[in-house]
């Protein structure tokens, strides 16, 4: 039995950073990179469900990206992940989530897993299309913010608890192998012990190119995306206004304030 | 993580090899840790690791952990974000800051940072005060608390009306000043005034007239007050006056007595944090009705065990709570509130500094976590209980045993390995460790934790 497990390595910004030249994304240099956070929940569910199953369960983690995103995929591994695939080349430079998850597909129907878990999205690009565009390349049954899971190893339905707007909760069997995407506080996610990261850092990551899934190109890469970044910038900043005057005075203000907007 | 260190580097036994270490690491944070201690052509190294990409020296220049040595060094690059960047950090000492305004003090944003921060120094403020004419920046030097008198006075005379707000409130404002804000001021410029530790007395008696709550709600809080003036206020029909006054360090014993009967709950509150009230006044104020001033009597640190006892029997848990975290409860109230219905009341029981080890005992056999965070962290554990909770799935109860000023070296020692990498760095510092102990963390895979480790070496090695 296996689990894919989709992840991505973010970028978060500081609050002083520049835009590129060429307005399409921050200069490199003002990017600190790590584990998307969703992702973080999708493997520990992949972790739990691996830890409480009488049968073996395999857990591969698949990032897309180049060489610096192993960090993510051994933080993976030393989280207790099984093993660890980075797809790459560079003419996959530009793709889309819609592309991306045409590549993750063709590592699925490479490593045919039971199941593949996704974050429902990505802290920096916030799209939340990558893990619903691959179970679309798969025509695979797929279910989105998923905030609990009962899923047995082997079994070809599960039960999942899906979170919608204004605090409802919906309850839904799927068919599978199916496509997840996890949402936050499904679970609490572990802390790599010492010993895992240690282990982590001697295990390798499978490398596989576009040739080795069987896609060309064309496939992938910013003329196969069907959504393209024009310009990155920082939009004029909304109105507001400090309060002014001694603490006492900015208090009453507030307190002005409050009333006003509860109508008293 | 690719591995930084040889795996059987030993402790460095002088600065001069720990500097080496660092160095060959190539390792950032530990290079910036150690920087402070090296001299010569071992700085230009660290200088070398340090600059070598630009995206390091941004991390660097914005962490607010890097040592103020190292930022001063940042400071000499000519990069303006580099130089925003060490504006904004609070590390950044004075030095560091004039250095940033020599190279870039043409630009606004800069200047602007500058005036806020922390450790400008008040010949910088001074200089920018006398040549600044943008209005939010001399309003930042107004309100800086390294602004001393002649610049608050120059700033006034400069722009009159302009910074009231700020000169009202800062601390080195002079009487005279403080006179003209009152004169001209509004009621908050004026409440402040009367609040203002140099405010003179006859601003005082002339407030003492004004009808304004604000203004009275603050003299209210003035100990320069004569008692016949508290005396009147304490007359005052509104209850935000009375509250202050309630606090208020010179109120006699007499009117703190008459005040005990107010019916509005916040002034009784006010009373109960008071520290020189009599037994009378703790009796009173122990049956109270409102749950808060009995919890404030419970905490107080004067109480006697009789109050103690009957406040330890109260049917509101917080106040039970309060008890338990009153350093004068008795071990006998202590083994009581131990079975209490409350597991907040019994984790309360669990942090008390005079639980003997036989309760402490008996709480670490319950599931809950604060109950056994209190039992980690308590002085009076048993060792061997520490020991079975240095190994607890909780985070909570496992940091308790590492701020456990009594837990031995062995019981800490399998701790080095926590998952959690603030645990690891939090036991780099702890005195129950020797230095091999702490040096096993020196290639530990968190870059804080590498960082603590050579920091705390250097430390150890600057001393003389």
């Amino acid at each position: 039995m296996k689990i894919l497990v989709a992840v991505k390595e973010v970028a978060a910004l500081d609050e002083d950073f520049e835009i590129r030249d060429d307005q399409l994304d921050v200069d490199e240099d003002f990017l600190l990179y790590d584990l998307n956070e969703w992702d973080d929940f999708s493997l520990e569910e992949a972790m739990v469900i691996k830890e409480s199953s009488d049968t073996e369960v395999e857990v591969v983690v698949v990032s897309v990206g180049p060489e610096r995103v192993d960090d993510v995929l051994r933080k993976c591994l030393a989280k207790g992940a099984d093993r660890a695939i980075r797809v790459w080349d560079d003419a996959m430079e530009g793709s889309d989530s819609v592309t991306i998850g045409r590549i993750l597909s063709a590592v699925v129907e490479k490593e045919k897993p039971d199941m593949v878990f996704a974050g429902v999205q990505s802290s920096d690009e916030a799209a939340g299309s990558t893990g619903i565009s691959l179970a679309a390349s798969l025509n695979w049954p797929h279910a989105a913010v998923v905030a609990g899971l009962e899923y047995q190893p082997g079994s070809n339905k599960a039960k999942i608890t899906r979170e919608l707007e204004g605090g409802l909760s919906q309850e839904v069997e799927i068919d599978c192998p199916s496509v997840l995407t996890i949402q936050l506080g499904i679970n609490t996610p572990r802390y790599a012990s010492l010993r895992g990261i240690k282990q982590a850092a001697a295990k390798p990551v499978d490398e596989i190119s576009l040739s080795d899934l069987g896609l060309s190109e064309s496939d992938v890469g910013v003329d196969a995306a069907l959504s393209r970044v024009r310009r990155m910038y920082i939009p004029e900043k909304g109105m507001a206004s400090m309060i002014e005057g001694t603490p006492a005075e900015q208090a009453a203000k507030l307190a002005e304030i409050i009333r006003e907007f509860k109508g008293e | 993580m690719p591995m930084l260190f040889p795996p059987d580097i030993c402790l460095p036994e002088t600065a001069d090899a720990l500097i080496n270490c660092a160095i060959s690491s190539g390792d950032l944070h530990s290079a910036a840790a150690v920087y402070e201690l090296a001299e010569g052509e071992q700085k230009q190294q660290l200088s070398d690791i340090l600059c070598k990409e630009r995206r390091n020296t941004l991390l660097l220049a914005r962490w607010e952990h890097t040592p103020a040595a190292v930022l001063q060094m940042l400071a000499e690059i000519e990069d303006e974000t580099i130089r925003l960047r060490l504006d904004k950090n609070p590390s950044s000492r004075a030095g560091t800051l004039n250095t940033i305004y020599k190279k870039g003090g043409h630009d606004r944003q800069l200047i602007s940072l500058l005036t806020q921060h922390a450790h400008s120094s008040s010949t910088l403020l001074n200089s920018l005060a006398m040549s600044e004419d943008d209005i939010p920046i001399l309003k930042s030097i107004a309100a800086h608390p390294n602004t001393d008198a002649n610049t608050l006075n120059r700033l006034e005379q400069r722009y009159p009306d302009m910074f009231d707000n700020e000169l009202a409130v800062h601390a080195e404002t002079p009487p005279e000043l403080l006179e003209k804000l009152y004169q001209r001021g509004n009621c908050f410029i004026r409440s402040a005034v009367v609040t203002h530790i140099r405010c003179p007395q006859f601003l005082l008696d002339l407030a003492f007239n004004e009808t304004d709550i604000n203004i009275l709600r603050h003299l209210a809080a003035n100990p320069r007050l004569s008692p016949e003036k508290l005396a009147i206020l304490a007359q005052h029909d509104d209850v935000s006056v009375l509250r202050t006054l309630a606090g208020n360090p010179s109120l006699s014993k007499e009117l703190a007595n008459q005040m005990i009967h107010n019916s509005t709950n916040i002034v009784r509150r006010a009373l109960a944090s008071r520290t020189d009230l009599t037994d009378e006044n703790l009796q009173q104020l122990a049956n109270d009705e409102d749950h808060w001033v009995r919890q404030r009597v419970a905490r107080h640190p004067q109480l006697d065990e009789m109050l103690l006892n009957k406040l330890a029997q109260d049917q509101n848990d917080e106040v039970r709570r309060a008890v338990t975290r009153n350093p004068l409860t008795s071990i006998d109230i202590l083994r009581r509130l131990s079975v209490d219905n409350s597991v907040w009341v019994r984790a309360g029981v669990a942090y008390q500094k005079n639980t003997p080890a036989d309760v402490l005992g008996m709480l670490s056999a319950e599931d809950d976590v604060d109950v056994l965070s209190g039992v980690a962290s308590n002085a009076n554990t048993p060792q061997a209980i520490l020991i079975r909770l240095s190994g607890s799935q909780q985070t909570d109860i496992r940091r308790g045993v590492i701020i456990n000023p009594k837990a031995e070296r062995d019981t800490l020692l399998p701790l080095l390995e926590d998952p959690y990498y603030l645990h690891r760095l939090m036991l780099v510092s702890n005195p129950s460790l020797n230095d091999h102990d702490r040096w096993s963390l020196h290639d530990d895979p968190d870059l804080s934790v590498r960082f603590m480790v050579f920091k705390w070496f250097t430390q150890k090695y600057l001393q003389p």
